[in-house]
């Protein structure tokens, strides 16, 4: 009888050791100052948190927009573009794979607009098709690399990063082009800031003292875009998405403000991003894009469950109305 | 014994195995999916395909069992939970129906990725076989079913498309009603939360059966894109599913041979493929993209003609016809560019509406023209 595995994967478990949970609670609350003061440590963190500050300051624009979900899609299509790069550049050069993943992103985008805009398909399932449809071609793709001779020569597995990530192979030039990146989609941001709260709450508004709605949608999406397209090293196209949505949800729960909200989200993403990329640093085997997500959605989670708007004070609230109205 | 028993792979090959179950497994998702994409669910297909791998990975530490039944059924109830956790966070108000999909799945994503990669940290983790399944193993892992050994995934699958589909003919008349007119369904008396919950559960048990052979992506491009074609071009729910079955079929068959000719992965073709479909649907259908813009030269084209054959009917026989009429003339007469009055011309002669009257040098009215200048004058009330 040969034994019935569900999943070939989890031919890996016993093969595997389990990890003493106690040692990793306590190696999480002394941070090792040897990890941190180490250069690759350093190098990596200052690009993942340079990332998710400016991430975290866009994101908040495609939430309140209410077009989380095109950040996923995006990012899970710009993955076939990034292999199309290695296979005519031949090489892991993350400029060339930068580009290809910008257009290919940028194709993606096209489509579910010409799709969404003249069908009778709505935005949800125009996403879903196309996602999994680019990805399916990336996946295509890589497949076809890994049985083609002309590539046997040239290392690929660089290429898997991309998909959940691995801080631990970001090289000094992967954080010049996240600065390169990063640094003029703030600046952007800032230069704009006043068209695109305008943009954003009062899109008739806006139309009507002379702001462009094409124009600042192009905007949006070119910066989402560039750091969709940066990011897919560090975190991999499959979560690149919640760096712009999650830290933007964390910051609705604590301000109103406009510009509150946007601080607070680059902070909790700088935050997550520092604190994940060490917490992968420590263990070699976890992917930096999972980490930080992780410590992310926590403190999202947290922040709704003891934000002022969140689910504990609105239950004391209600307590104290009951009480209040059972003492008169 | 052995030799007595009947075997699938006696008569149908390796490959034809693959692609059978891949064809049952696409029937399936698709069913469901049309119900999906008519409730505007699609993208909870996403969040479902990420987070069933951290079910299984957690079912899989409480049974310790890789072949254990049990090991689907939890992974499938852990499906539900997430559908049911998206509810909960957006019902908080906190935050939009979106935002909550695009919170929940990451985070049960990355949390299944790191439980694999922390107790197989000596192994690195596939990333092939999360997302795209195992479909060239399909054929070697066999099991015995009422005395024919055939492909476990194959008769995992075919359990779920019967359980679909007496599903979808027993609730028939309850999901059409919830999905197209909730309030009607509360009026009339049954709980579609309930009904919800029940789509909900059999995507999440079909999602983890499709899982192992066909991965996390694929899954999402099976239940939502057949579906959405169908959507297109069909205006009856009856016909949307079988319209949809069909696509599923015919994707499943192109994706594979496609992909075994060009030895690439077959879950990921059949993906691409299923886009592929979808997109030409969407140009091609009745109100597509490029029919639409046929229809609309077509019309331009034919309003052209009509202005020149009004333009002729209202002038022959009046003594301006001579000058408002000429062959050198005519072209200043309707304010047109001479090339264009000129192609204009021609086509309305060629098609036999018109003819060029040599004795007095003027365009006159054919029969055929004659009857559509009495048409357009009545339709427009001239």
């Amino acid at each position: 009888m040969e034994i019935m595995d569900l999943m070939y994967l989890f031919n890996l478990f016993t093969a595997s050791k389990i990890i003493d949970i106690g040692s990793f609670q306590l190696a999480f609350l002394s941070l090792d100052m040897d990890i941190l003061s180490s250069y690759v440590f350093m190098v990596v963190c200052a690009g993942t948190m340079i990332l998710a500050a400016a991430a975290g300051a866009i994101g908040t624009i495609s939430v309140l927009k209410g077009q989380s979900l095109i950040g996923d899609a995006i990012g899970h299509s710009a993955y076939p573009g990034v292999v199309i790069a290695f296979m005519i550049g031949m090489a892991l050069d993350p400029l060339k794979l930068f580009i290809g993943a910008i257009i290919s992103g940028a194709i993606a985008f096209a489509l579910i607009q010409l799709i969404s805009r003249h069908s009778k398909l709505n935005l949800d399932a125009t996403l879903a098709i196309i996602l999994s449809s680019f990805f399916g071609l990336g996946m295509v793709l890589k497949s076809y690399i890994q049985g083609h001779e002309a590539f046997a020569h040239v290392s690929q597995g660089g290429l898997k990063n991309y998909i959940f990530g691995q801080a631990a192979y970001i090289k000094n030039a992967d954080v010049y082009l996240i600065l390169a990146v990063a640094i003029p989609s703030i600046l952007i941001f800032i230069i704009f800031y006043k068209e695109f709260k305008v943009f954003i709450f009062d899109e008739t508004y806006a139309k009507s003292i002379g702001i462009k709605s094409n124009f600042m949608y192009a905007l949006m999406l070119v910066i989402t875009m560039g750091l969709i397209a940066t990011g897919l090293k560090v975190v991999g196209a499959i979560l690149i998405s919640s760096f712009l949505i999650v830290p933007a949800i964390t910051a609705m729960q604590w301000a109103q403000q406009f510009n509150r909200v946007i601080l607070i989200a680059s902070l909790t993403g700088m935050f997550s991003a520092f604190l994940g990329t060490y917490i992968s640093s420590i263990y070699p085997g976890m992917s930096t894009g999972p980490s930080i997500i992780l410590v992310m959605s926590l403190i999202a989670f947290l922040s709704m469950l003891i934000g002022p708007r969140g689910i504990l004070a609105k239950y004391f609230r209600r307590r104290k109305f009951i009480n209040d109205k059972s003492n008169v | 014994m052995i030799n007595l028993m009947f075997k699938l792979s006696n008569f149908i090959g390796l490959g034809e195995q693959i692609l059978i179950t891949m064809i049952i497994t696409a029937i399936a998702c698709a069913l469901l999916g049309c119900f999906l994409v008519l409730r505007k669910l699609s993208m909870v297909t996403d969040a479902l395909s990420h987070s069933i791998l951290l079910g299984i990975v957690i079912a899989y530490f409480v049974t310790k069992d890789l072949g254990s039944p049990f090991l689907i059924i939890g992974a499938g109830i852990f499906g539900v939970f997430t559908v049911y956790s998206i509810e909960l966070v957006a019902n908080t108000g906190l935050v939009k129906n979106d935002d909550a999909v695009g919170i929940i799945f990451p985070l049960y994503f990355s949390l299944g990725v790191i439980l694999i990669s922390m107790f197989a940290s000596n192994v690195h983790l596939d990333t092939d076989i999360v997302l795209m399944g195992q479909t060239i193993m399909i054929p070697l892992y066999t099991t015995e079913f009422l005395g024919i050994v055939l492909p476990k995934s194959l008769l995992n699958m075919s359990i779920i498309l019967l359980i679909n589909v007496i599903f979808i003919l027993l609730f028939y008349k309850e999901l059409k009603v919830s999905t197209f007119d909730p309030q009607q369904a509360t009026l009339s008396g049954f709980k579609s939360t309930f009904l919800f919950y029940c789509l909900m559960a059999l995507s999440s048990f079909t999602a983890v059966s499709a899982f192992d052979t066909v991965g996390a992506i694929l899954v999402i491009s099976l239940f939502i894109a057949p579906s959405a074609s169908a959507y297109l071009i069909t205006k009856d729910l009856k016909y949307m599913l079988i319209v949809a079955s069909l696509y599923a079929t015919v994707n499943s068959i192109i994706g594979y041979y496609v992909a075994v000719a060009l030895n690439v992965s077959i879950s990921g073709m059949v993906a691409v493929i299923s886009g592929l479909t979808c997109f030409l649907t969407v140009l091609f259908y009745e109100n597509g993209v490029v029919t639409s813009l046929l229809r609309l030269r077509r019309n331009r084209r034919q309003l052209k003609l009509d202005l020149v054959i009004v333009h002729i009917g209202n002038h022959l026989g009046q003594e301006s016809e001579q000058l408002e009429l000429g062959f050198d003339s005519i072209a200043n007469h309707l304010s047109w560019k001479q090339e264009r009055s000129s192609k204009t011309l021609k086509r309305l002669i060629k098609e036999n509406y018109i003819v060029a009257e040599q004795v007095k040098k003027i365009f006159i009215l054919t029969e055929k023209g004659q009857e559509r200048y009495d048409l357009l004058k009545t339709q427009y009330g001239l």
